[in-house]
């Protein structure tokens, strides 16, 4: 029996729930299905489970849903986006997986979130959209996994923030590197000072490119073009199909309207890694300047070359830049007076010292927050209310540094940064782009 | 009206008044005047010229008044460019008395008053062709007389930079027979400058010849110094009427007065006046800057644009505009621009990419275009963001005076805009749309109030809030609660706590009433305790489910505890949140009260509560916690150990070392555990006791914790066990501990010791498996003697463990061993050990390949043939390479000889490319192994390029 989604704010789910739920991570276990909680189908009863929805379901949408989907306790009951040709595939998968057509599909979230009784969102939006549908979810009381980059700018990630707090949201970042056994292990063997005191940060993001030129097409049938520019300013549909290139929907990151390009794309990986292992991933820097190499040619407008720096009250520089200019390429680069430590994907972990990596972390040590599983954690969190290992809050910390830099190397010249106020010190103009004004009728 | 006394006593008068003040001004200024005043005048006169100098002040009286009049009447004396009459008397401002004269001069007047014929007179004596000069406070005037301000082109509104400071000067107009002689170079000067704005200093009426140079930092980074006062000009000329028009700023230190350059600016300025010295007066709209002109270039062939064009111009312009911040001047300069191209014709591409740029370098010049745009449909967005970034205080009243005529479509932007500016002056006309009859207009509203968070801005929703129907009126109780949140931000903490309130007691569901609830709580944390308990208790369990999560809100440990009493009671996932708030807490006290929730439940509950208390547990928790392990399986298992290990406090330890005597064999295995994990010092000789215990499990629980923990001197006991009881894990213990402690010598000593050639076999097995494994120089002996052993097995066992001797000490005795022995196992396990040890013998390569020759031969199996293949790259030389090729024969040989031929390849094929190509191309054409084939390809093509693995 459905109860009217207005007059309930927890689910019947969650009235409902026995103590037969599903195990739990904890001090790092995966997340596992007790046998005892198994219903007859090898999953735990309708009511026991989290019910879901997935908002966007392109490239990343349909792989987070995939892996939402491997979880039994996990039951998706409709789909979201702008391109019905992406939420028919959606569809499909959902369907699949359970056995029957009951999967439902929207264009519009608002009607999602009118009409259907959910306990949590998956979302994968480009990056204008992440503010509006973020908040949106957070205040019909869902708790909600979304990409990286948190925002688009500034502002539209402080105001995620709030109405996650305000509403008492479980928030979880696409960030996954912290889930990671050696990610982990370099930020603690930096945080506890295993490389003795830390001077500066190097951190390697993808290069940039230029884009393909322009190609004006007729909107495509199940686009809902209108409804994916939301509150970027108007342009007519462009795809460059018939360039050789791919459609919209893998070319937003080049455009600065949409997002800040691999800066900002990859900012809450390593940069949210390099906080991690220095203990300032709930602040930020006072100073930052650089430079960037911009486009002459072609769609996309963000820049193809990147390298700007980073200063923090504490002394601590952390120099971000595409993987061509630094040392160690992509990744994350600690140096300390007594060493540094290089991580990044593929279980890359190197020191300057091979026992700096054999050292042990003893109980009274700093430890750090262990998952072995980031979407296992986001639904652990989901069921006990814990903070989930890359909150909302450090989110947005991470990617404000992608975005005061951005900031930076527009203007041309360093700004000074307020962490506290979260307000550029002395620069009205500089100011301005800390937030991004929104086409009618779209506001946070 | 006073009858105008005659120009005689006028003369008089001014005489007289000339003489006493300047009296005020020294001798030696007064030379220092004679010296400065040029000696010439710039143009002979036409005629007899008469200059009316008027020093009356009504308002601030400025010390360089007598030192101008000095420096008039030098002038004239010296130049004979004109006479000068000094006066103070209003009353000159009649048309009589002005006739006489070809121009006036301002000198500081300050604040007069002129009546209406006043007013008329001098207004007409200028537009007749007469001239008016103005020195430095001589815009300090024409207050409530806007003409003459804008005539004179300037009126006081402030001067950041006082007489103390030093500004830099650029000159605009560099061939201007009034600024020729500086020859285009700015200068510095210490003197008072005056800032004046729109609409009087106008560029477009006005030709400016000098304005303040804000590139220099010094000008520029003053206080008080606002963009609006960016362009600061400071002298000019114009036409008014047939008249003419010329003032500087410059006037106010006295030492401008001998100022060779600046007097030679002013004696031009006033033979311009006067009507002798002719000069442009047009006015010049911008700064002339070849960078200006360079942007001009770029927008008119860039105007073209739209949306199918390629962008590579628009690229061209923002780069430029990005190099504006080294001259604020030439930022105004690019808005200009952009203004007029937005005025003119263009898509609306290129209209959307202009208005970009205007959010980021626009001012309120820019404001009434935008104002008009908006008021169309498709022009209105792009004109708001604009005006949203512009912001400022003109930007904002103007457009709260819009809002109501514009489109409903449009309104809302509006609102949405008004709301991100969190303009408090537009409360009340928001609040407006909140009884309108458009529902988006009203959530508009709605929002816009939310953020703007004033009181005024809460009042206005919540007096709405009860009456609106249901879905309204969550939406306002959510703004409510939001607005409550921006004024807790801004400090307003007891009105945000009302609001709070308000929502917490309103008919709204449970997910908005948690939200106020969370806001009151956070805000009051006195009253938190109170507040959660009454809402753990709530009918409504969605309130009760949100309230188990503030319960780490609650300041003090006794009303944490009572929320924790409450567990019981509230749904599954209510006691999940609240242990999990207790452990944000890390409040020990609380303890014991977790313990009894994990000893007392199960499943999710149980490992929460588990979970918990290895975050906030101490040694009290060190029993329990170890019961729950030894009585559980799985997750629940899993976590009581991870928690053991991670309890923090000195006391921990030893709690863990005091009841490993009298604990249950179960629990004891969890305690020893624990200490492995931990590392806990100290315990290795209770532990120890342990290693030989009755209890299989804690036997074996102990001897693996010893690995960890042992120290130096355990290991004779332990050796001594391991005589007595052969065990894996205690063989394993003591090399972990020898490796860990760099004992391997010490320990060596003491398992010879206890070795006994006539005790157990299996005793004497793993006795020479670990001095075997330790690899210390005083164990090689008794292995070596072990291999005449009687005893097979024991012979094998020495066998096995000299083949992973750390140097090639043993290879004669393997080799012997391999090729006499009569067993074949023996014989197997020597060779392979021989083989491992060829590459560490001291010889050259080609030695060691024949070493390995003989061993191939002596091979009865292929895997030996097949590990000598695969050690020969070791020896890089030729030989070893023709050994391979040998081999490719041989089936089951032929893919580690590829390998093996690959390898040592990449490394010779330098110093022998023919002989290796050969052989590489040989091996090519005859192998199934695709990598094979790619990586030959690879040294054939780069014979000087390493490659990973070699």
């Amino acid at each position: 029996m459905m109860i009217p989604r207005e007059d309930q704010f927890l689910t019947r789910r969650e009235l409902l729930r026995t103590g037969s739920m599903i195990a739990a991570a904890g001090l790092g276990l995966p997340y596992v299905v007790r046998a005892a909680a198994l219903g007859r189908s090898g999953r735990p009863a309708a009511s026991d489970r989290i019910v879901m929805a997935a908002i966007g379901t392109g490239s990343q949408g349909t792989s987070n849903l995939r892996a939402f989907l491997g979880f039994p306790e996990v039951q998706f009951v409709a789909v979201c986006d702008v391109d019905k040709r992406h939420s028919a595939a959606a569809k499909r998968l959902v369907d699949e997986r359970y056995g029957n057509q009951d999967c439902r599909t929207y264009v519009d979230f608002r009607e999602l979130l009118a009409k259907e009784d959910l306990d949590a969102v998956s979302i994968a939006l480009p990056d204008h959209w992440h503010a509006i549908v973020s908040v949106a979810c957070a205040k019909a009381g869902l708790d909600i996994y979304g990409e990286k980059p948190l925002a688009r700018t500034i502002v539209e990630g402080r105001a995620i923030c709030d109405a996650v707090k305000r509403y008492g949201r479980v928030w979880q970042t696409g960030s996954w590197q912290r889930s990671e056994a050696h990610f982990r292990r370099a930020c603690e063997l930096v945080i506890n000072g295993r490389i003795g005191k830390v001077k500066y940060v190097e951190v390697g993001l993808p290069d940039g490119s230029d884009g393909p030129d322009v190609n004006l097409l007729p909107v495509p049938e199940g686009l809902d073009w209108d409804m994916w520019l939301g509150p970027a300013p108007y342009r007519p549909y462009q795809d460059f199909t018939t360039n050789g290139g791919r459609t919209i929907h893998y070319q937003w990151r080049g455009i600065m309207d949409y997002s800040g390009g691999q800066l900002t794309d990859w900012a809450g990986h390593h940069v949210d890694i390099a906080h991690w292992g220095l203990g300032l991933e709930y602040t930020g820097p006072v100073e930052v300047e650089g430079q960037g190499i911009y486009p002459k040619r072609g769609i996309y407008d963000v820049p193809k070359a990147y390298k700007f720096r980073c200063r923090y009250a504490n002394g601590i520089e952390i120099i971000v830049a595409n993987a061509s200019q630094q040392p160690h390429g992509m990744g994350t680069t600690w140096y300390g007076e007594l060493g540094w430590i290089h991580v990044d994907r593929g279980n890359t972990l190197v020191a300057s010292d091979e026992k700096i990596l054999r050292e042990r972390i003893g109980p009274d040590e700093i430890h750090l927050y262990r998952s072995d599983d980031h979407f296992a954690n986001f639904l652990h969190c989901v069921r006990t209310r814990q903070v989930s290992i890359t909150p909302a809050e450090v989110a947005h910390r991470s990617i404000s540094v992608g975005l005061l830099g951005e900031i930076a190397m527009l203007v041309g010249r360093p700004i000074r940064w307020d962490p506290e106020k979260e307000q550029i010190i002395g620069d009205p103009e500089a100011s301005r782009l800390l937030s991004r004004p929104m086409r009618g009728p779209w506001h946070l | 009206m006073k009858r105008s006394p005659s120009l005689v006593c006028l003369f008089l008068m001014a005489s007289l008044l000339a003489g006493s003040m300047a009296a005020q001004v020294s001798q030696d200024e007064q030379a220092r005047i004679e010296q400065a005043v040029p000696d010439r005048p710039i143009v002979k006169p036409n005629k007899p010229r008469r200059l009316l100098v008027f020093n009356r002040c009504d308002g601030f009286k400025h010390s360089s008044i007598p030192y101008w009049d000095k420096v008039l009447q030098t002038m004239a004396n010296k130049t004979g460019a004109f006479g000068v009459q000094i006066s103070s008397d209003m009353s000159v401002f009649t048309p009589e008395n002005l006739s006489g004269f070809d121009a006036i001069c301002l000198n500081n007047t300050t604040r007069l008053s002129f009546n209406e014929l006043q007013r008329r007179a001098l207004l007409d004596f200028v537009r007749s062709g007469k001239g008016l000069v103005g020195i430095h406070a001589a815009t300090d005037n024409f207050y409530g007389w806007d003409e003459a301000a804008e005539m004179i082109g300037a009126r006081f509104v402030k001067h950041p930079w006082t007489s103390d400071k030093t500004v830099s000067i650029k000159i605009e107009d560099p061939d201007h027979p009034l600024t020729r002689h500086w020859q285009g170079e700015g200068f510095t000067v210490n003197d008072e400058i005056y800032v004046t704005h729109r609409p009087f200093f106008d560029r477009s009426r006005l030709r400016v010849l000098m304005s303040l140079d804000m590139t220099d930092p010094r000008t520029r980074n003053l206080q008080g110094v606002g963009p609006e006062d960016l362009d600061t000009g400071i002298s000019w000329v114009r036409s008014y009427g047939s008249g003419r028009v010329f003032y500087c700023s410059l006037g106010h230190n006295h030492h401008i007065c001998w100022d060779r350059n600046i007097l030679m600016h002013y004696l031009a300025g006033i033979q311009f006046a006067l009507g002798d010295l002719q000069v442009q007066t047009e006015p010049i709209a911008y700064p002339r800057d070849k960078r200006v002109d360079n942007l001009s270039g770029l927008l008119a062939k860039a105007s073209g644009y739209d949306f199918d064009k390629a962008p590579d111009g628009l690229y061209a312009i923002e780069q430029a505009i990005r190099q504006l911040d080294e001259d604020p001047a030439y930022r105004l300069a690019a808005e200009g621009l952009i203004l007029t191209h937005l005025k003119g014709q263009g898509s609306l591409a290129w209209k959307a990419f202009l208005c970009r740029q205007l959010s980021n370098i626009g001012t309120e010049r820019s404001m009434d275009l935008l104002m008009q745009m908006l008021k169309d449909g498709q022009t209105a967005d792009m004109a708001r963001f604009a005006l949203e970034r512009i912001d400022g205080p003109q930007v904002r009243s103007a457009l709260l005076r819009a809002l109501a005529d514009l489109p409903p479509k449009v309104q809302i932007g509006v609102i949405n805009t008004i709301g991100n500016w969190r303009d408090r002056q537009a409360v009340v006309q928001i609040a407006t749309f909140l009884d309108g009859s458009d529902p988006q207009l009203r959530e508009a509203a709605v929002e816009a109030l939310a953020k703007i968070g004033t009181q005024d801005a809460a009042k206005a929703l919540l007096e709405r809030m009860d009456k609106a129907d249901r879905s309204l009126r969550q939406v306002i109780a959510d703004a409510a609660i939001r607005s409550a949140d921006a004024m807790a931000a801004d400090g307003l903490t007891g009105e945000a706590i009302g609001v709070y309130k308000r929502v917490y007691g309103s008919d709204c569901d449970a997910r908005i009433r948690a939200a106020a609830l969370s806001g009151w709580v956070r805000m009051d944390r006195s009253a938190a305790a109170g507040l959660v308990h009454s809402a753990l208790n709530s009918q409504d369990q969605g309130l009760v489910v949100a309230a188990c999560g503030m319960v780490d809100l609650i300041p003090d440990q006794a009303g944490r505890a009572k929320a924790l009493d409450l567990l019981p009671q509230v749904p599954i996932a209510g006691r999940l949140a609240i242990l999990t708030a207790i452990a944000r807490t890390a409040d020990r006290s609380l303890a014991p009260a977790v313990v009894a929730i994990a000893n007392s439940s199960q499943g999710e509950v149980q490992m929460e509560a588990v979970r918990t208390l290895g975050v906030i547990g101490d040694q009290g928790c060190v029993v329990p916690l170890a019961q729950i392990a030894a009585s559980s399986q799985g997750a629940v298992q899993q976590l009581a150990r991870e928690a053991l290990v991670s309890l923090r406090g000195e006391g921990v330890d030893k709690q863990l070392l005091q009841e490993l005597e009298r604990a249950q064999p179960k629990v004891q295995c969890e305690l020893i555990m624990a200490m492995e994990g931990r590392s806990t010092a100290g315990a290795s000789k209770s532990i120890l006791k342990l290693a030989s215990s009755d209890d299989q499990q804690v036997r074996a629980a102990a001897q693996r914790a010893l690995g960890q923990l042992a120290v130096a001197d355990d290991l004779p006991q332990m050796v001594r066990l391991l005589w007595a009881n052969p065990s894996q894990d205690m063989e394993d213990a003591i090399v972990s501990t020898c490796r860990r402690l760099g004992t391997a010598q010490a320990c060596t000593d003491a398992l010879l010791q206890v070795y006994d050639r006539s005790g157990p076999q299996g005793s004497r097995m793993v006795v020479l498996r670990t001095v075997g494994r330790l690899g210390a120089d005083n164990g090689l002996a008794v292995l070596l003697d072990q291999l005449d052993s009687s005893d097979g097995t024991i012979r094998t066992e020495a066998i096995r463990a000299l083949s992973s001797w750390p140097d090639c000490r043993p290879m004669d005795r393997l080799w012997q061993i391999a090729s006499q022995a009569g067993d074949q196992t023996e014989r197997v396990l020597a060779l392979r050990g021989y083989i491992r040890m060829v590459p560490m013998y001291q010889a050259t390569s080609q030695q060691k390949v024949a070493m390995l020759e003989k061993a191939m031969s002596t091979a009865t199996r292929d895997e030996e043939r097949r590990l000598v293949l695969s050690v020969l790259p070791d020896c890089v030389c030729i030989e070893a390479l023709r050994m391979a090729e040998a081999a490719l024969g041989q089936p089951g040989l032929k893919a580690e000889a590829e390998s093996a031929i690959v390898r040592l390849a990449g490394l010779l094929i330098r110093q022998q490319p023919d002989q290796v190509g050969a052989i590489l191309e040989k091996v090519r054409a005859g192998t199934d192994d695709e990598s094979i084939r790619q990586r030959i390809n690879q040294i054939l093509r780069r014979p000087n390029q390493r490659f990973r693995g070699d």
